[in-house]
C-alpha cells in the first residue's frame, strides 16, 4: 500500500520548527513551562561555569556594560575564540590574528567614515 | 528580588541579595544561553557576556520584576529565570540587529512584567516536532544558524510572519551576507524541510509495507 504524502500549512511547519527549537534547547527559555524543561535537562547534565562567571563583577562596581565587547560571527573562524580570549584575558595576540584584527579596524573605521559622509550629505 | 531592588535604599543588602541571585540562577542561565546561543556568540566567552551582562541589568531594573501574587517557591524560580531569559533573548535579539554598542534600556514595563506561564504555541504534534528535529540535522550549518536566529523573532498565531526588511538588513550585516542572501538561504532551508516532513513516512523496522 502507498503511504501518503501529508500536507501541511506553512503555519504548521513554522509552529513546528519553533516548538522543536525550544524543545532542543535551541532557543531560550522565556515562560515558566519551558523554563521547567530546561531545568529537567540541566539535571541531567551541569555545565561548568567559565572561570570569569565564577568570580562575578557585581554590577556596582562596573559602569559599562559587558555587551559592548560582544562580536558575533557568521561561522566560528579558527581565530575567533583566540581573539576573544587574548582580548579579555590581556594575553598576547599572535602577529597572524593582529594583522587580521588590524584589516577588520580599518575596514571597521572606512565604513564609519563613508556612513558619516552618507549622513551629512543626506541632511 | 526584593532586597536587591533596595540598591538605593540599603545598597548593602542590595549587594548580598545579587550575589546570592546569581549563585542561584547563574549555572542555569549559563547552560540555557549556551545551548542556545554559543553558535552565533563565540562559544563561551560570548555567552559568559551575555550572562554578565543580563545579571547586571537584572540588578538594574529588579524593581520592574513582579512575581505576580505567586508564593509557590518552584513557580517563583521559574517565573524568575524566564525573566532572566527574556532579558538575555532581548540583549542578543539587540546585539544580531546591530545595536549592540548602544548600551540602552529599551525594555519598557510591560516586557519585564509579562511572563507568560506558556510559550503561547499550540501543544504541538510531538512526532512532528520530532521530524522537524530531524529535518534541521539535514541542513548545512548557515541554514540552521538562519532557521534558529531568525525564528527568534517568530511570534505563534500571529498573523503576518513576514521579519521586517529592517531587521533582516541588519542580521545580514551581523551574518555578514545580503538581505537578499540571507531570505534566499532561510527559503531553501523552509523548503527542505517542508520536503522532509511531507516524505512519506517509512516504516521503522524496513519493512516498505507492500
Amino acid at each position: 500500500m502507498k503511504k501518503k504524502k501529508q500536507r501541511l500549512t506553512d503555519a504548521d511547519i513554522c509552529d513546528a520548527i519553533s516548538q522543536a527549537i525550544r524543545q532542543s534547547g535551541w532557543s531560550i527559555p522565556t515562560d515558566e513551562a519551558s523554563v521547567a524543561a530546561a531545568e529537567e535537562r540541566l539535571t541531567e547534565h551541569m555545565p561548568e561555569l567559565p572561570n570569569r562567571l565564577k568570580q562575578p563583577k557585581h554590577p556596582s562596581t562596573s559602569a559599562d556594560p559587558f555587551i559592548g565587547t560582544i562580536t558575533p560571527l557568521w561561522d566560528s573562524s579558527p581565530f575567533a575564540e583566540p581573539m576573544a580570549r587574548a582580548a579579555r584575558d590581556g594575553g598576547s595576540v599572535p602577529p597572524g590574528i593582529e594583522d587580521i584584527m588590524k584589516r577588520d579596524r580599518k575596514g571597521a573605521e572606512r565604513e564609519l567614515r563613508d556612513r558619516l559622509k552618507d549622513k551629512r550629505n543626506d541632511g | 528580588m526584593g532586597y536587591m531592588s533596595m540598591r538605593d535604599e540599603d545598597p548593602a543588602t542590595a549587594r548580598d541579595a545579587w550575589a546570592e541571585f546569581y549563585r542561584r540562577h547563574a549555572e542555569y542561565l549559563y547552560d540555557v544561553c549556551y545551548r542556545a546561543y554559543s553558535h552565533i556568540l563565540i562559544g563561551d566567552a560570548g555567552v559568559a557576556d551575555i550572562v554578565s551582562e543580563t545579571f547586571c541589568r537584572a540588578y538594574r531594573n529588579a524593581k520592574l520584576y513582579h512575581a505576580a501574587g505567586i508564593h509557590d517557591s518552584d513557580r517563583i524560580r521559574r517565573r524568575t529565570r524566564a525573566w532572566l531569559g527574556r532579558i538575555a533573548q532581548r540583549l542578543v535579539l539587540d546585539m544580531l540587529r546591530g545595536a549592540q554598542r548602544m548600551p540602552t534600556y529599551r525594555f519598557n514595563a510591560d516586557e519585564w512584567e509579562s511572563i507568560p506561564k506558556e510559550s503561547g504555541l499550540p501543544p504541538g504534534d510531538k512526532k512532528l516536532i520530532r521530524q522537524v528535529e530531524d529535518a534541521m540535522k539535514q541542513l548545512t550549518a548557515k541554514e540552521r544558524t538562519v532557521i534558529r536566529v531568525t525564528f527568534e523573532w517568530y511570534r505563534p498565531g500571529s498573523p503576518h510572519q513576514r521579519l521586517p526588511n529592517g531587521v533582516v538588513a541588519d542580521l545580514a550585516k551581523t551574518l555578514e551576507t545580503t538581505p537578499e542572501n540571507l531570505r534566499q538561504i532561510r527559503r531553501r532551508a523552509m523548503v527542505k524541510i517542508r520536503r522532509f516532513l511531507e516524505q512519506p513516512a517509512v516504516p521503522a523496522d524496513g519493512n516498505k509495507g507492500d
